[in-house]
């Protein structure tokens, strides 16, 4: 079976990147984390995931390694995933319109690695590691199923996740306690790194993040097939 | 020689271009609004801003510098310039949205900034009000967070009723955009009322 690499593209291990990286090795069961420059934030993955300070290109022969590109022409398919040993998804907290920036830092700087896509919208690094391990499985991602974009309704707001995520069971695969930071500590992050200029990281919460109870409700956007999706190109990621 | 077209594109150019420098220069004024009309002896300026005082300055030295500058800089002939008060400031699109653009660059939280301009607006009479804040910083995922409160039309015509503003706000982290939809205390056409007999 395929090896599942995150190689963290970000300058900081935030706590969204870390929970996203965390439901991704419960989805993979093993997973490697690469590039964690920080001895500190590498102390936290550590608790779920194999980590490396270095590249994968450092670790491994570029002939062994399959990337999630959304930029790759290909498709990725199951027999891909019999022929590489790894399959590296960018540890990248993206934009939204997308600034193809899995392509400028992991893809152009790996020569000789092979990329693949998982269609013309951007998904959540889980979301990508969960879409890999079916096509692992065998399903043709043609059949894949996604939601464009996610609507987490809480106490009197309304937060929209502009990404692709795939569906299981009619349910966005996404991890619960994402959900809970992004309506709980997510503002307080955000007014500290205006404040002071400083991206808040993992390793600053001491690898634990308490997160208190909220209600909240989960709304699916578009519910479409990936192949309707290639039909349309990337204009139909729009939400 | 310069065509209609031409002519229209750089009457637009100058305006984008003055309203940005004034955005920039009279934020603490609670700048909202320029509008430029060109007369026989030169062109007046009129600015709309929240506290009229902080553009004029002390015996005037504030717009004295302003005309200057926009003599320079914009190759503004002969400007004359009015300020006015923007009437009621909490039902205004433009002030609320840069008054929470303000509070975000002060490190106060968004959600609590969009929650008290909400509050502010409805207690001001508005029928409606709608925050939308939306950003991207950095190692954090790009995504929009939208607050309401009573009712704003997004179509027919009270759709045209709607006073709407967007407001970029650039920080050392990343980028965030606001926009504040208001619904005035206005009568909505086609309302039904029911005579007490």
């Amino acid at each position: 079976m395929v090896t599942v690499v995150i190689e963290h593209l970000e300058p900081v291990l935030t706590p969204w990147a870390y929970l996203e990286y965390r439901h991704a090795a419960e989805l993979a069961g093993e997973l490697v984390v690469t590039n964690v420059k920080d001895e500190s934030e590498r102390r936290c993955v550590e608790k779920f995931a194999e980590v490396h300070p270095h590249s994968i290109k450092d670790l491994a022969p570029s002939e062994d390694l399959l990337i999630l590109d959304p930029q790759a022409e290909a498709l990725l398919s199951p027999p891909d995933l019999q022929r590489y040993e790894y399959v590296v998804v960018g540890g990248i907290m993206g934009n939204f319109p997308p600034r193809g920036r899995t392509r400028r830092l992991l893809t152009a700087a790996i020569r000789g690695a092979t990329s693949r896509s998982l269609g013309p919208c951007q998904f959540s690094v889980d979301g990508a590691v969960f879409t890999a391990l079916e096509i692992a499985r065998g399903l043709e991602l043609r059949r894949l199923w996604v939601t464009l974009g996610l609507t987490l309704e809480g106490e009197g707001v309304e937060v929209h996740l502009p990404f692709c995520y795939p569906l299981s069971e009619g349910r966005a695969v996404v991890s619960h306690d994402l959900l809970t930071y992004v309506l709980t500590l997510l503002e307080d992050d955000e007014a500290y790194s205006i404040a002071t200029g400083r991206v808040r990281s993992i390793a600053d919460y001491g690898c634990q993040l308490e997160l208190p109870p909220v209600e909240y409700t989960l709304r699916l956007g578009r519910v479409v097939s990936i192949a309707s999706l290639l039909k349309d190109g990337y204009q139909a990621c729009k939400p | 020689m310069v065509t209609a077209a031409k002519a229209f594109l750089q009457r637009g150019l100058q305006y984008m271009e003055l309203n940005a420098f004034l955005a920039r220069r009279l934020v603490h004024a609670g700048y909202v609004d320029v509008q430029l009309f060109r007369t026989p002896i030169g062109t007046r300026i009129v600015i709309f801003a929240e506290r009229p005082a902080m553009v004029i300055g002390r015996r005037g030295a504030n717009v004295r510098e302003l005309q200057a500058l926009l003599q320079s800089k914009f190759g503004i002939e002969n400007p004359q310039i009015d300020v006015i008060e923007v009437a009621n400031p909490d039902l205004n699109a433009k002030v609320v949205a840069y008054g929470i653009a303000r509070a975000m660059a002060r490190g106060i939280k968004f959600r609590r900034a969009a929650f008290v301009a909400l509050r502010r607006v409805m207690e001001a009479g508005a029928r409606g009000v709608e925050v939308i804040i939306s950003g991207k910083l950095t190692s954090q995922r790009a995504r929009f967070e939208k607050f309401t409160a009573g009712v704003v039309y997004k179509s027919g015509m009270p759709r045209e009723m709607v006073d709407e503003a967007t407001v970029q706000v650039l920080l050392k982290p990343g980028m965030y955009g606001v926009k504040v939809r208001i619904m005035p205390p206005v009568e909505v056409p086609g309302t039904v009322r029911v005579r007490e007999g």
